[in-house]
């Protein structure tokens, strides 16, 4: 089991209320929690990322507690070490590709340089084959290019594990199976374990050795 | 008709003065008033724009209250240092700071508002600090916006009159600004003196305005196709 969460969070906008009561264990290393949008995906993989405060629970990543209300442990999302890939990828759009993928590698008050060559980057880079879009912008990439720069952009930290959030569903349908294969041999070649979000029935198929269903804020046991 | 370069070379100063303590001053309260929720937020926001909306000649009372010899920060700056700061060009400096400080930290807080938060939220996520996300990320996308204000900044310290007019007097060569000089130059009727002045701050402001347009124009990136 590499993850073990059981988290409860309230969630209130203006006229509505959302209640988030989650337990899971990821005991397989490629897991796909799937439902509908809405049901509480995000907001569960950001508890997990440090970037949503639970208001009561666990969450611990292997033999690590990450987040722990009754011991009051609480670690920034700075030193969960998690690739975190974003829905519509996050990228930030006044650096370069090369820049984007090199930026978690940089801890200092400075980006990295725009020339600057890291083995690791430029390794990544080639492995997703955007080697040849170094020193292009977010904004000139397709949305294929991107997906594959935020992925690298992750990678290249070597978190211990990797959250992504719909990370097909912003990509036309041909591009999907296409990148779906991808993230199989990435996956096959560095063994880091997945959590994956999505609402399509495809990536259970593909990437579900274990499948946990979210309905409404709670995991529905089937 | 003689010049007098001493006024030009003063504004210059307090204006330049003043826009460098906005720039640190206006960034951190934009970015604290963007991205902090506390309580009296919209107080200090409100507090910090009525600079903007007084007469002049109220702020300047105020800035006397504070700084003057019975103020609290006066007082205490007389006792502790020897420092008296009324009727000199650093009390010239403050009174172009607090007047213009609205047009820095306005622009900068709806430009660290206008940065999407899931960039920091992805900056986070690969391991990068607060303090350091903000000069790497929120800065850097946010700076258009501040830069803007900042030049407007700098014009409104130029053309500060009331409040500086109270605070630091009016002593040639020492307080007295391009606008204390004009003033001084009509009331005592010496119109050449006046009528080169004017023509003097114009030409300043304008080669001002065109050198901002050069900087900001030559930060813009072109816009780009979609591969």
């Amino acid at each position: 089991m590499w993850l073990e969460l059981n988290i409860r969070r309230r969630m209130e906008a203006p006229g509505q209320a959302f209640m988030l009561d989650v337990q899971l264990q990821c005991t397989q290393r490629r897991v796909v929690l799937f439902g509908p949008s809405g049901a509480g995906k995000s907001l569960t993989l950001k508890a997990i990322a440090g970037l949503l405060r639970p208001h009561a629970g666990q969450v611990r990543l292997g033999e690590t507690t990450l987040f722990d209300a009754a011991r009051g442990i609480q670690l920034p999302p700075q030193q969960r070490r998690l690739g975190y890939v974003f829905q519509d990828y996050a990228l930030f759009p006044h650096l370069s590709v090369r820049q984007n993928i090199a930026f978690g590698l940089h801890r200092g008050w400075f980006n990295p340089s725009r020339r600057g060559v890291d083995p690791e980057v430029e390794h990544w880079m080639s492995a997703l084959r955007i080697d040849h879009l170094a020193e292009r912008m977010p904004a000139q990439l397709s949305g294929g290019q991107r997906q594959r720069t935020a992925l690298a952009r992750a990678l290249v930290t070597r978190p211990q594990a990797l959250l992504l959030d719909e990370p097909f569903a912003a990509l036309d349908h041909a591009l999907r199976d296409h990148l779906r294969q991808e993230l199989i041999g990435v996956l096959d070649a560095t063994d880091i374990p997945l959590l994956l979000i999505s609402h399509d029935p495809v990536d259970v198929g593909m990437f579900g050795q274990q499948v946990l269903e979210l309905a409404d804020g709670r995991i529905r046991h089937r | 008709m003689a010049l007098d370069w001493s006024a030009l070379w003063l504004s210059l100063k307090v204006a330049g003065w003043a826009t460098a303590i906005n720039l640190v001053l206006g960034v951190a309260l934009g970015a604290l008033l963007a991205r902090r929720r506390f309580p009296g937020r919209e107080l200090l926001d409100t507090l910090l724009t009525l600079p903007m909306v007084l007469p002049p000649t109220v702020l300047g009372y105020y800035l006397l209250v504070v700084i003057g010899r019975n103020g609290p920060l006066g007082a205490w700056l007389q006792s502790t240092f020897g420092i008296n700061l009324v009727f000199t060009w650093q009390a010239a400096v403050i009174a172009a700071t607090v007047a213009s400080l609205p047009l820095v930290f306005k622009p900068a807080r709806a430009a660290f508002e206008a940065v999407d938060g899931q960039l920091e939220q992805a900056a986070r996520t690969l391991g990068v600090s607060e303090f350091a996300l903000f000069l790497r990320v929120s800065l850097p996308l946010a700076w258009r916006g501040i830069l803007a204000g900042l030049l407007l900044a700098f014009a409104r310290s130029m053309g500060e009159f009331g409040a500086t007019l109270m605070v630091a007097g009016s002593i040639p060569g020492r307080t007295q600004t391009l606008s204390i000089a004009i003033y001084e130059a009509v009331q005592a009727g010496h119109d050449d003196k006046a009528n080169g002045l004017v023509i003097l701050t114009s030409v300043v402001c304008i080669v001002i305005l065109l050198a901002a347009a050069r900087l900001v124009g030559g930060r813009r990136r072109e816009p780009r196709d979609v591969a």
